[in-house]
């Protein structure tokens, strides 16, 4: 049973906000990636998500709470599915459009790290995370691992896909390294 | 419990392993996105389990919880997998995959059982009503979700024969 949050107040604008951004984002740039492989990627990050609180915010670990209570609630539900999978998507699409190696590479997971790190300092701010272990200090760290694991969960449905004769890209779609 | 997690960790390395023989009518993408739902699913209702209904509480342990972990992100998972896999494979035959729904179902509870009995976890209210509930939703989502992406697959292969 999933519960409503106690109170709609800052941390559930907060939550909105972060999923009416990203996606008006996403809705805005042309279509990239096959419904097949935006499905993969949608289904990634949520587990991604998922896994990581289901690890280190329940005990013995407990870390950190997330929004109103330490209960499943409807603000849980709507950041994973709706927060989470369109900046992945974002994350994604401009990966595979600019295409950046090496130390750009690097660059690029280091520059989605800070700017992750930057929303998850306003989310705190705005009571969405309760930290009761972790520290903000951490984070950096953390999403420089969950970006570099994208990125290999990419490559790796580009060639199982590629392998099995579906199209990652909309037809259309420039590969990378293309204009 | 030490030895418990040695006997959890062989048998999910042989689950895992069983992996190379679940052939078509799955493809390799399929079994990927399968895996990461079934994953998501689990975790969704043990999370609704576990801290909103408190019907089970996690012996707070780091052995008692890596024991729990495996049963999710793979016992769990990969059960329900090879349970889709023959629900798709076997064509016409309701009684065989009711009994295959029945037999994963089983297996199910009595692995939350087993881990009742080496002190895995706490029973607070959780009884086979349920656990049969819980375990139909879940296999219910994930059900949906393999049909959709697998008629999404199709229409791609049927749309590529057409213009080649």
């Amino acid at each position: 049973m999933l519960y409503a949050p106690e109170r709609f107040d800052l941390n559930e604008w907060f939550d909105l906000f972060s999923a009416a951004l990203p996606l008006t984002i996403a809705f805005l740039l042309p279509g990239r990636f096959t419904l097949i492989a935006l499905t993969v990627f949608t289904v990634f990050s949520v587990f991604m998500a998922q896994t990581v609180d289901s690890l280190i915010a329940v005990k013995p670990y407990d870390l950190y709470d997330v929004n109103d209570t330490v209960k499943y609630d409807v603000s849980d539900i709507f950041i994973y599915y709706f927060s989470y999978p369109p900046t992945t998507y974002l994350f994604l699409y401009f990966y595979d459009k600019w295409s950046p190696k090496g130390w750009r590479r690097a660059g690029y997971v280091l520059a989605w790290s800070l700017l992750s790190w930057g929303l998850e300092w306003a989310a705190y701010r705005c009571h969405v995370f309760y930290y009761k272990g972790w520290k903000l200090a951490y984070s950096p760290i953390a999403y420089v691992v969950i970006y570099a694991l994208f990125m290999a969960m990419f490559h790796m449905v580009e060639t199982v896909m590629n392998r099995e004769g579906y199209p990652m890209r909309r037809s259309g779609q420039a590969p990378p390294g293309g204009s | 419990m030490l030895i418990a997690n040695l006997a959890q960790s062989l048998v999910c390395a042989g689950a895992l392993w069983t992996l190379k023989w679940m052939g078509s009518p799955f493809r390799r993408i399929e079994k990927i996105v399968l895996y990461l739902v079934c994953v998501t699913a689990f975790e969704q209702a043990h999370s609704a389990i576990l801290d909103s209904q408190k019907l089970i509480r996690i012996t707070p342990t780091g052995t008692a919880f890596a024991y729990f972990k495996m049963n999710q992100l793979i016992l769990f998972p990969l059960a329900t997998m090879w349970l889709l896999y023959a629900i798709f494979r076997i064509r016409d035959r309701f009684l065989v995959k009711a009994a295959l729904g029945t037999a994963w179902m089983a297996g199910l509870t009595a692995s939350v059982g087993l881990s009742q009995a080496i002190g895995v976890i706490e029973d607070t209210g959780w009884n086979v009503g349920y656990a049969v509930f819980t375990w139909t939703v879940v296999l219910l989502a994930v059900m949906i979700f393999a049909a959709w992406y697998r008629k999404l697959l199709e229409k791609r292969g049927e749309a590529d024969a057409v213009r080649a």
